[in-house]
């Protein structure tokens, strides 16, 4: 009796140790970052204090942080998806880019909708190229058991070289020296929320995606399966599961889910296609993904923290001269202590509750 | 009534106070801010613009800032950083940047903007532009010069209208030109920094016999230098003197220097003289040239070095243009 009630008590205490892990490592990084801001000559007091102020002190700045915010969530959301349906899909990147074509195709060559009509087509599109570029590593793991990891990230760079390819041959304008595409219509830009601000629809068609994929994970009886599957695809499968179908659904959505991140950027900011793209959401949404151990609702957590720290960045640089190569260092060190509290933290409740947790 | 006098004096004296700091403010000096692509350790297109910019920080009394590693879809946001922190003149120092550049600078009309090898200008937007084939064209007539194979190579940065139209078809002309037997290899890296990539093009075309080659593309041109050192063949510099990386390799340098047109447009600024539209600078105006390495002008064939400097003599005259250029390539069949 004794033993059951001292192993709960251990158990509260060690998820609020969980929570607790991540706002630690952050904390950890921007002290390391100062340090290191310090030793390249400049007071990191300033520093941190300059960049709150540039990002909280203007709601134009402020805005910014969604620009980065939006297709976070989406990569990250694509990530997690998968990670739960036990599919390594390291290649959001490419399938950014792939839905963004896509959605180029759709949000440019097709005219004179109204805008109720080719938001969603346009969003539709973007999907589906996502889910196709997934597709394809998707099909190679299922029918010849090739390695996902490995045929993700290769396909990533192919289709970052396609898109090069394809808006220089075939999207630019005949008259124009500059690689791009044309810009999209009108009717399909993301209308904003706040006049001259970055807050446009994109915001509320992230945080409305969490609550989808959220609900849609732990409350539908389909999300349900996809988890047994990715948690053990023999018990799944011994339980009467469709395994095949169950996979192939995780990854047209995680691909579909990089590919509205393309859209989004498309249709929130950029408003055209160019070689390069992205600045690298993709990859950065795995990180996002595995800071909030593949929960939705802590998805929005550090995909809101990863924009923050890309704006602060750029304003650390501009205001006080920052190196940039440091700012990466921050956000590297964040993801390192993560990790490696993952393993202590598993360790910790091993040795605590006798691996029961 | 005495402390109410203790209050106004008070009250005066930091009237006063905020005036001058007010008055100082305004005579402030200007805030001058680049945004470059890639880093600023990026030898050739990024450092020299940056250098471009300090060279002005010492010779004018005004503010700096610089933002590297700026994508394309951190643009805007740095664009916008920069607007809101009171910059009067923001340089974009990327030429596929121009679009996003202006449907900002839209946005905020009080502050001026310029772009480096842009094509469209606004009323807020100045772009300063070399001429993207003159000094290229004079690389390849070197190297049409200097071939023994009959085979030179060029290497640029990424495939784009720009490296076709200018850069290809001015180095083919000028190699064409000088020799009319010379063959042209360009290849494409792909980036400015895939250094590694750079090196293996540039064996590949040295095994496939070329003896001539010119880099045109960041921080692989010394990569490339370096490659034709080991080889023993010719290398050009580009964009800024690279001499002294492989003094008895580099045989000249085809300088397009982006230092002088960010200084350039810096000075107009804080003369205020500078305003939107576009203005092109060749070899005319000092923004390009040609310079051969002093320790190998012996190694130049007979009336080499007269040939390219009349080459270079019609280029200035105007009696060669980029359109003539092509047309002499599409006659020949030569795809460029």
């Amino acid at each position: 009796m004794f033993d059951i009630r001292s192993s709960i008590i251990n158990q509260k205490k060690y998820k609020v140790f969980y929570a607790i892990i991540p706002f630690l490592a952050l904390f950890i990084a921007l002290f390391i970052g100062g340090v290191l801001i310090f030793f390249a000559g400049i007071n990191p007091w300033k520093a941190y204090n300059y960049m709150l102020q540039s990002i909280f002190g203007n709601i134009r700045l402020f805005s910014e942080v969604f620009t980065h915010f939006v297709p976070l969530v989406f990569c990250a959301l694509s990530f997690a998806v998968a990670y739960k349906g036990g599919f390594f899909n390291v290649g959001g990147e490419g399938q950014l880019y792939f839905g963004a074509l896509t959605a180029t195709l759709a949000g440019v060559y097709i005219q004179g909708l109204p805008a109720f009509i080719h938001i969603p087509l346009v969003l539709l599109t973007g999907f589906i190229g996502g889910a196709f570029w997934c597709w394809i590593a998707g099909i190679l793991k299922i029918k010849l058991g090739a390695d996902e990891i490995l045929n993700t990230i290769m396909l990533s760079y192919l289709a970052i070289l396609l898109i090069n390819f394809v808006v220089m041959y075939f999207l630019k304008p005949a008259n124009s020296y500059i690689s791009q595409s044309e810009k999209i219509a009108k009717s399909a830009y993301f209308p904003k929320l706040i006049p001259h601000t970055q807050i446009n629809l994109g915001v509320i068609l992230s945080l409305l995606t969490v609550i989808i994929i959220y609900y849609f994970l732990y409350r539908s009886p389909y999300g349900y399966q996809i988890r047994a599957i990715g948690e053990n695809s023999d018990a799944a499968n011994y339980a009467g599961m469709n395994i095949l179908k169950g996979t192939m659904t995780v990854i047209i959505i995680s691909g579909g889910l990089a590919g509205l991140a393309g859209a989004s950027m498309l249709m929130g900011t950029q408003y055209r296609l160019t070689p390069a793209f992205s600045p690298g959401y993709g990859f950065e949404g795995i990180g996002a993904a595995v800071m909030a151990r593949n929960n939705p609702w802590g998805i929005i957590l550090t995909a809101f923290l990863f924009a923050l720290l890309r704006v602060g960045a750029g304003a650390m640089q501009r205001g006080v001269g920052v190196p940039l190569p440091i700012s990466w260092t921050i956000e590297g060190i964040i993801m390192i202590l993560i990790t490696g509290s993952e393993y202590l933290s598993n360790k910790f409740s091993t040795n605590l509750i006798g691996g029961r947790a | 009534m005495k402390k109410s006098k203790v209050f106004l004096r008070v009250f005066v004296l930091a009237f006063a106070i905020l005036m001058i700091f007010s008055t100082l403010a305004m005579t402030a000096p200007l805030k001058i801010a680049i945004i470059l692509p890639h880093a600023i350790t990026s030898e050739g297109w990024t450092k020299s613009g940056f250098d471009g910019l300090m060279k002005a920080k010492e010779d004018f009394d005004i503010e700096t800032s610089y933002q590297e590693n700026v994508s394309e879809g951190e643009l805007k946001g740095a664009l916008r950083g920069y607007i809101a922190e009171g910059y009067d003149l923001i340089i974009v120092h990327e030429m596929g940047y121009n679009d996003p550049t202006l449907e900002v600078a839209e946005e905020s009309p009080d502050t001026m903007f310029a772009i480096t090898y842009g094509f469209k200008a606004a009323d807020n937007v100045a772009v300063t532009s070399g001429t993207n084939w003159q000094a290229n064209s004079l690389a390849g007539a070197v190297a049409g010069l200097m071939t023994k194979s009959n085979k030179v190579g060029f290497i640029i940065s990424n495939d784009s209208p720009v490296a076709h139209n200018f850069l290809n078809a001015g180095f083919i002309y000028g190699a064409k030109r000088i020799n009319p037997k010379a063959e042209v290899i360009t290849t494409f890296v792909g980036s400015w920094s895939d250094v590694v990539k750079g090196k293996e093009l540039a064996k590949a075309m040295i095994k496939q016999g070329v003896d001539v080659i010119y880099s045109q593309c960041g921080v692989v041109n010394r990569a490339v230098i370096e490659v034709c050192e080991e080889a023993g063949i010719w290398a050009i510099g580009a964009v800024e003197d690279m001499s002294y990386v492989a003094p008895q390799t580099v045989i000249a340098n085809a300088l397009a220097p982006t230092e002088y047109l960010v200084y350039g447009v810096i000075k107009e600024m804080v003369e205020g003289t500078l305003k939107g539209g576009r203005v092109v600078k060749g070899i005319k105006d000092g923004a390009e040239e040609i310079t051969f390495n002093p320790l190998l002008k012996d190694k130049l064939p007979e009336n080499g070095e007269e040939k390219i400097m009349k080459l270079r003599q019609e280029i200035v005259d105007g009696d060669i243009t980029l359109e003539q250029m092509q047309e002499e390539l599409n006659k020949q069949n030569i795809k460029f």
